[in-house]
């Protein structure tokens, strides 16, 4: 194998990023347009800013190992029309089902528990990364993400969203009365 | 910012939210409002978001210009809402889900159409969104046919046919009532009913139905359950527009008998006359029922409510659940696949609704149906 390769990115507000290749590999986005040529020059990412990407690359440091063990491609794991879909590719992470291995066991723990720090982070943050798994194409990482946001919704009154996300009611009243209505069996 | 996010990521998000959390997040704005209703979320991320809900429609008004109602059970809060049908001609006659729309039969008096002869009328509606739509009048106009249901995929945009099979002829005016040996298909992409020709006329007779069951489509083939005496089973191939007629096993010593469709195939639930046994059956590819189930005793005895009779039970089905039931505050003996332990299938029982927003509510004879709920608008509704 040929020693790491290193990358170099540029994101929308100028600043230069070096990453192993091994690791800007998790993104579907970047792996693509090194697959097309371009990892010898500056790869430009405009919709992805130098306060996010940092954020970005820790997680795909830390799934790089997942990433190479399964050797997967961009096969979506997503369900699409089967709805015979008792196998076990469920739009999950990229973590092998566990077997009855002590090791494996620890290894989840320990990865479960680095999500939970990894996404202890502000609605603002949240937004961006976002943002970013998705235009990077990092399915695991997107998923994490609007699980959180969905997190956040969870359990609360229309008034209660709008503050936690800054969203303005841009409704009619009419409008909203309507909307109201269709919903209303929601509203116990 | 959050409501300007892009539909893919939205869409992503809401996949997550069970049902009740999206129908209120839609309120929050215009852009999550359209997201919720034009992309109907095709990524099961959360096992809960793949339950389906147990809708419990009341049979009979309560009288007084009151509304029915539509009660359906949230499997992940394990809560009732309630959904008021006061958009629809009551009490309507559901027959069976469509994806995430129900086809009901119109009560008799509205069926009616321009010309003299009564016909069922079918139509669908959405009970989450209020949507609702009539489908075309049949061709050959006849009351009380038997009616099964082809889904071409899962999803609110999937398309679908209707056949209508047997029933009371009621072209030709008031002589003496004879059966109509045809059937016919409604297909969702042309929007019309098809005539599929004629059907051996004993099946006529036997798929004229009083009360009309859920019809199974299995290997492809459409299955009904007779409701004459002693339980048997019609089929219809589609493909080759063949008949054939099935045994039930122990048809003479069930009490009720129901068709589900489990896994993709044929499944039998029966109840035992006179005895808290109840069985589940599959149909193996010889057309051969195997036993794949038996009732829990303990289980069954407390669904039955101490009485040694499964009379006015009824069961409902999807791949993923089977549902006994009876009325509407009465517990539900479930059958359904652990959300943990794929492969897996548990019972558990399911209080009934018996208040709603701290009201109580009466235990009304119910009908129900199992669905996969979804907010977005179909577009068998802007035909």
């Amino acid at each position: 194998m040929a020693s790491p390769k290193v990358i170099v990115l540029r994101t929308c507000d100028g600043e230069t990023f070096e990453v192993d290749e091994s690791v800007v590999y998790v993104s579907e986005t970047i792996k693509n347009m090194i697959e097309d040529g371009c990892g010898d020059g500056v790869i430009p990412l405009p919709n992805v800013s130098s306060k996010i990407f940092p954020k970005v690359i820790e997680y795909c440091k830390k799934h790089v190992s997942d990433f190479e063990s399964l050797k997967k491609t961009s096969n979506g794991d997503e369900k699409e029309k089967d709805k015979d879909d008792d196998s076990s590719k469920k739009g999950k992470e990229a973590v092998p089902d566990v077997e009855e291995d002590a090791e494996e066991k620890a290894r989840v723990e320990e990865l479960k528990e680095w999500e939970t720090t990894y996404m202890d982070i502000d609605q603002q943050v949240l937004f961006d990364l976002l943002q970013a798994a998705n235009y990077l194409n990092i399915k695991g990482l997107l998923l994490m993400a609007a699980e959180k946001a969905a997190s956040m919704i969870r359990g609360k009154t229309p008034e209660q969203i709008r503050e936690t996300f800054n969203i303005k009611n841009d409704f009619t009243p009419e409008e909203y009365e309507e909307v109201r209505r269709e919903n209303a069996w929601a509203f116990e | 910012m959050w409501n300007q996010l892009p539909f893919d990521i939205l869409e992503r998000i809401f996949s997550f939210l069970p049902l009740d959390c999206l129908a209120r997040a839609t309120s929050a704005c215009k852009h999550w409002h359209t997201c919720a209703k034009t992309r109907p979320s095709q990524y099961q991320a959360m096992p809960n978001n793949s339950s389906p809900w147990f809708l419990a429609i009341q049979k009979r008004s309560g009288g007084g210009g009151h509304p029915c109602y539509c009660y359906a059970h949230n499997p992940s809060l394990n809560s009732w809402h309630s959904l008021p049908l006061d958009f629809l001609p009551n009490p309507i006659r559901p027959i069976s889900p469509i994806g995430s729309l129900l086809l009901y039969r119109r009560p008799s008096s509205f069926s009616c159409s321009s010309s003299s002869s009564p016909s069922i009328q079918l139509a669908l509606f959405n009970p989450f969104t209020r949507q609702h739509r009539l489908l075309p009048s049949l061709i050959t106009p006849r009351i009380n046919p038997a009616v099964g249901v082809v889904e071409g995929g899962c999803g609110t945009q999937s398309p679908f046919k209707v056949y209508v099979a047997g029933g009371i002829s009621t072209s030709g005016g008031s002589a003496a009532s004879s059966y109509e040996p045809t059937l016919e298909m409604y297909d969702s992409e042309a929007d019309k009913w098809q005539s599929l020709g004629s059907m051996p006329i004993e099946f006529a007779v036997r798929l004229t139905v009083w009360t009309p069951n859920e019809s199974v489509f299995s290997g492809g083939i459409l299955y009904w359950m007779t409701s004459a005496r002693a339980y048997s089973v019609v089929g219809f191939d589609v493909g080759n527009g063949s008949w054939k007629e099935l045994k039930v096993p122990m048809a003479d010593r069930l009490e009720f008998a129901a068709l589900v469709r489990r896994k993709g195939r044929l499944a039998l639930v029966g109840g035992a006359a006179s005895a808290v046994e109840a069985w589940v059956w599959e149909l193996d590819e010889y057309y051969q029922w195997e036993l794949v189930e038996t009732v829990p005793f303990e289980m069954g005895k407390r669904f039955l409510m101490g009485k040694r009779s499964w009379y006015s039970t009824k069961c409902v089905g999807t791949d993923e659940a089977i549902c006994l039931y009876k009325e509407l505050g009465s517990e539900i003996l479930v059958w359904r696949e652990d959300i943990a332990v794929k492969g897996r299938w548990e019972w558990i029982l399911v209080a009934g609704c018996s208040s709603i927003r701290k009201e109580p509510v009466p235990n009304f004879p119910i009908k129900g149906i199992l669905l996969y709920p979804s907010l977005a608008s179909s577009y068998i509704f802007n035909i």
